[in-house]
């Protein structure tokens, strides 16, 4: 066999190698989504059945729901992982936001433990909590970006 | 096999579960060793009442119907 003629199998072999590892590296990405839209639905189906009648209502129409804490106070709970939760004043009027939550879970199963945590915990919460200006547009057009997508 | 109790633990596959039947010691203090190997790990516990407002749950109660353990929370 010629050089030209070893070239071209060398080449030949080449393209069947990264023809191959595109496959592995489709198959690998589709494997990685479909788990981690199979966590989230997994834990949405576990946040809507912990909801009461009223927040379940809220939640299917904003994406978000209301959590009244032991000391009387209303906070809302939004579809987001991040400065997600409004405190409220006694006119609905947005106060300032709060940020905490576990790590590492999908974002459903943020707000059922901010939800926990605020009606039974709400003074350890509100420690650990870190607070955020009321109005933060960016993030919040972010948050939007990402519950739609991991919807 | 009589009725089961269980735990679900939020975790990143949404959650997991532990379950026991109450009238085997056995089963129960495997689910109480799990249980409170993650309190000790900062888990909190916690149990829905009729309203489905959540209520802390000092220590395993393996009576409990269903319990909620959410992983320690951080500020962000």
């Amino acid at each position: 066999m010629g050089g030209e003629g070893l070239a071209a199998r060398l080449r030949g072999w080449l393209a069947g190698v990264a023809r191959l590892s595109a496959q592995v590296a489709e198959h690998r990405a589709r494997t990685r989504f479909s788990a981690q839209h199979h966590a989230a639905e997994r834990a949405r189906r576990l946040l809507v059945a912990c909801l009461s009648t009223s927040q379940r209502s809220e939640f299917e129409r904003t994406l978000g729901f209301r959590v009244r804490g032991a000391s009387g106070r209303l906070y809302r709970i939004g579809y987001s992982a991040t400065a997600n939760i409004e405190v409220l004043d006694e006119t609905g009027e947005v106060q300032h936001r709060l940020c905490a939550g576990p790590d590492r879970v999908p974002t459903a199963a943020v707000l059922l433990a901010q939800k926990l945590m605020l009606e039974a915990r709400e003074a350890e919460f509100l420690r650990i909590a870190v607070r955020h200006p009321a109005v933060i547009a960016p993030f919040a057009a972010r948050s939007l970006q990402h519950a739609l997508h991991e919807s | 096999m009589g009725a089961m109790n269980e735990f679900k633990v939020l975790d990143p596959e949404g959650h997991s579960s532990t379950t026991w039947d109450p009238a085997d010691a056995e089963e129960v203090e495997r689910a109480r060793r799990d249980y409170e190997a993650l309190v000790r790990r900062g888990y909190r516990a916690f149990r829905l009442d009729q309203q489905a407002e959540g209520r802390t749950q000092e220590r395993f109660d393996p009576e409990e119907k269903q319990t909620l353990l959410v992983p320690p929370i951080h500020g962000g």
